[in-house]
């Protein structure tokens, strides 16, 4: 389980979260929502302890994020690998960091993926980059998997293959999954949970079925709504 | 397969296999995908799959055997009865539309009707 | 579940030092020329103007390492990569202390190979400078009694080297903690560092003197020469412990400020 409890973060003057308060699930797939600059990567980066909070504390099942890094798989948006390795230096280089690397997953991933692994990081197109670096993320049995915005820019046949790899991957009571993403109607039927978040505040979390079945609307609609009775 | 979003996914999940097995799809003891592979195939949560596949145990549409799958385990009046349900749920629904436009019962029987007898035509046309 | 420290440490060592390549190439490759070099003029006056590219390269391989410190550091935030460092359960002690490594790594490698070629060429006019050293001194010198001290001038060499990275990182580190201006604040960081440094270095060194009383001016060239040898020693301590500081300093930066 992840908690929030009370947590701001400024940049400067910018303020990136105001006094959140978050439960993330064990076991659930939690879709985190919002439009830019809600505060979807600050969040993340809170959890995986690339930033620290100004106020308030982040717990990983009641852990400090310094101490558990060991326990999260982290994509982040942008591009995080060394472009001069290959991918398979690039899986060398993580696994020896991770107990829980699995490389009979990592083969058939590869497969699955329609990766060569001799092939080096900067020369390989922007979705192949997005494959590694999910490749690199769920070859590892990782208790928290975070992903932030993985379909942004990215082909639609490539979405599809990123969206089976997580439903193959994903081990349900005991793996936490989230990801953020402005794009909400591609991972709709994919998340237990939904956590919104506006301008560094949570405006609606709850249960995705419990949420349609209340409202007879789709999460974006829904997400609409709620940013619609904000403003 | 597309799932209408704005309704519970867990829902359209059993009444996809009621449709199944009222048309005849899915008979006594065949084997249906495992909850991974539904998960996969549908490209949704498999919790939700999960949640889906529990309720259909519940309402003693399929069984589980430890190790081997998940199987069509249902009694005939069983079938008969969401057979009923699902009719009655479909008829209702384009009642109450109808009803929602102005027509009245008389005009809705009359259509009713009426599109019986093209359905009928068109079958009779295609033997000839 | 967690890899021990040394498979942890082994890979960011080796990735630093595959990042350090071409530097150790462009050395070693321009030594090994200055040898083939030295062999195919062998017994000219060529050969012997060969001393000045030595030197040269000897410069140019204890001054690489540092450059190279900008690189190591620097380009993990100019090229996203501090988002794969910073997420691995490695702490700040594993992170620079794996850069540190190769960079010295860099040196020992870079400078040894200067000094094997720098011994090439300085081999057949041993007996010369063993009779012109002679007649200087007076004394019947052995060239093994200078080996000391060249040791420990190359020992003091290396916890230079330590000092001016630790100060580089820390710098670097320093100017990471605001969003603008990095270049100005690494620059001015850097110096000032440096300026702290020398200043502390100055208190201790002088306290060093007061209590042993060191006269590098000797009575004769033997005891002149240990003489040197400890001020060098002397030397190497207090820079190794400066240096030593400024890294932990580092390490507590990295671990308890550095945000992304």
């Amino acid at each position: 389980m992840i908690e929030f409890k009370g947590v701001s973060k400024n940049f400067g003057r910018t303020r990136a979260l105001d006094a959140v308060d978050i439960t993330f699930a064990t076991g659930k797939i939690t879709g985190l929502f919002g439009p830019n600059g809600a505060g979807k990567s600050t969040s993340l980066k809170l959890i995986t302890g690339l930033n620290r909070p100004d106020r308030g504390e982040v717990l990983l099942d009641g852990r400090n994020p310094m101490d558990s890094k060991v326990d999260i798989a982290y994509l982040p948006e942008i591009d995080h690998l060394y472009p001069w390795m290959t991918i398979r230096q690039a899986a060398s280089f993580v696994s020896d960091f991770y107990g829980d690397w699995d490389g009979e997953r990592y083969k058939d991933l590869l497969g699955f993926l329609g990766l060569d692994d001799e092939m080096k990081i900067g020369k390989i197109s922007k979705g192949q980059r997005a494959k590694t670096k999910l490749l690199l993320c769920t070859t590892r049995r990782s208790r928290y998997l975070l992903l932030d915005e993985p379909l942004s820019g990215i082909d639609i046949l490539t979405r599809e293959q990123i969206i089976q790899t997580l439903i193959r991957d994903f081990r349900e009571g005991e793996q936490s999954i989230i990801i953020s993403t402005h794009e909400i109607s591609e991972i709709e039927g994919l998340v237990d949970e939904v956590v919104f978040l506006d301008r560094g505040r949570v405006r609606l979390q709850g249960d995705a079925e419990q949420l349609r079945e209340e409202r007879g609307m789709s999460l974006v609609e829904i997400m609409k709504e709620a940013f619609r009775d904000a403003n | 397969m597309d799932f209408d979003l704005a309704r519970p996914i867990y829902q359209q999940i059993i009444d996809e296999y009621k449709k199944k097995l009222i048309r005849g799809e899915l008979r006594q003891g065949d084997k249906i995908l495992s909850q991974r592979e539904y998960a996969e195939k549908a490209r949704t949560n498999p919790n939700t799959v999960q949640r889906a596949y529990r309720e259909m145990e519940n309402m003693k549409l399929v069984e589980t055997v430890r190790g081997q799958g998940t199987f069509v385990c249902i009694a005939p009046e069983q079938l008969e009865l969401i057979r009923n349900e699902m009719a009655g749920s479909v008829i209702e629904l384009c009642v109450s539309e109808m009803k929602a436009l102005g027509f009245t019962e008389q005009e809705i029987r009359v259509r009713l009707e009426q599109v019986l007898v093209n359905a009928k035509e068109v079958i009779t046309d295609d033997r000839v | 579940m967690q890899t021990s420290s040394w498979r942890r440490f082994s890979a960011l060592y080796s990735k630093e030092l595959r990042e350090l390549r071409p530097e150790i190439v462009i050395v070693v490759a321009a030594a090994v020329l200055i040898c083939v070099t030295m062999f195919v003029k062998s017994g000219t006056s060529e050969r012997d103007l060969l001393v000045l590219p030595i030197v040269l390269l000897m410069g140019l391989a204890g001054f690489l390492p540092f450059v190279a410190t900008f690189k190591l550091l620097g380009r993990e935030w100019s090229s996203n990569t501090i988002y794969l460092i910073m997420s691995l359960p490695a702490s700040g002690e594993l992170i620079l202390g794996a850069k540190l490594a190769a960079l010295i790594s860099q040196y020992l490698l870079g400078t040894l190979v200067v000094i094997a070629s720098a011994v090439v060429w300085l081999y057949p006019h041993l007996p010369e400078l063993v009779r012109s050293l002679n007649s200087m001194t007076g004394i019947d010198m052995q060239l093994a009694q200078f080996i000391p001290g060249i040791a420990i001038a190359y020992l003091l060499s290396l916890t230079w080297l330590f000092y001016l990275i630790s100060a580089s990182f820390l710098s670097q580190l320093i100017s990471k903690l605001f969003t603008r201006f990095n270049g100005a604040i690494t620059l001015i960081a850097f110096v000032i560092i440096l300026m702290l440094g020398s200043w502390l270095m100055e208190i201790s060194r002088s306290f060093i003197n007061t209590s042993s009383s060191i006269n590098i001016v000797g009575t004769d060239v033997v005891s002149g020469l240990q003489q040197a040898i400890l001020f060098m020693g002397i030397n190497s301590a207090i820079y190794f412990i400066a240096a030593g500081l400024i890294m932990m300093i580092s390490i507590l930066v990295y671990n308890y400020r550095i945000e992304l």
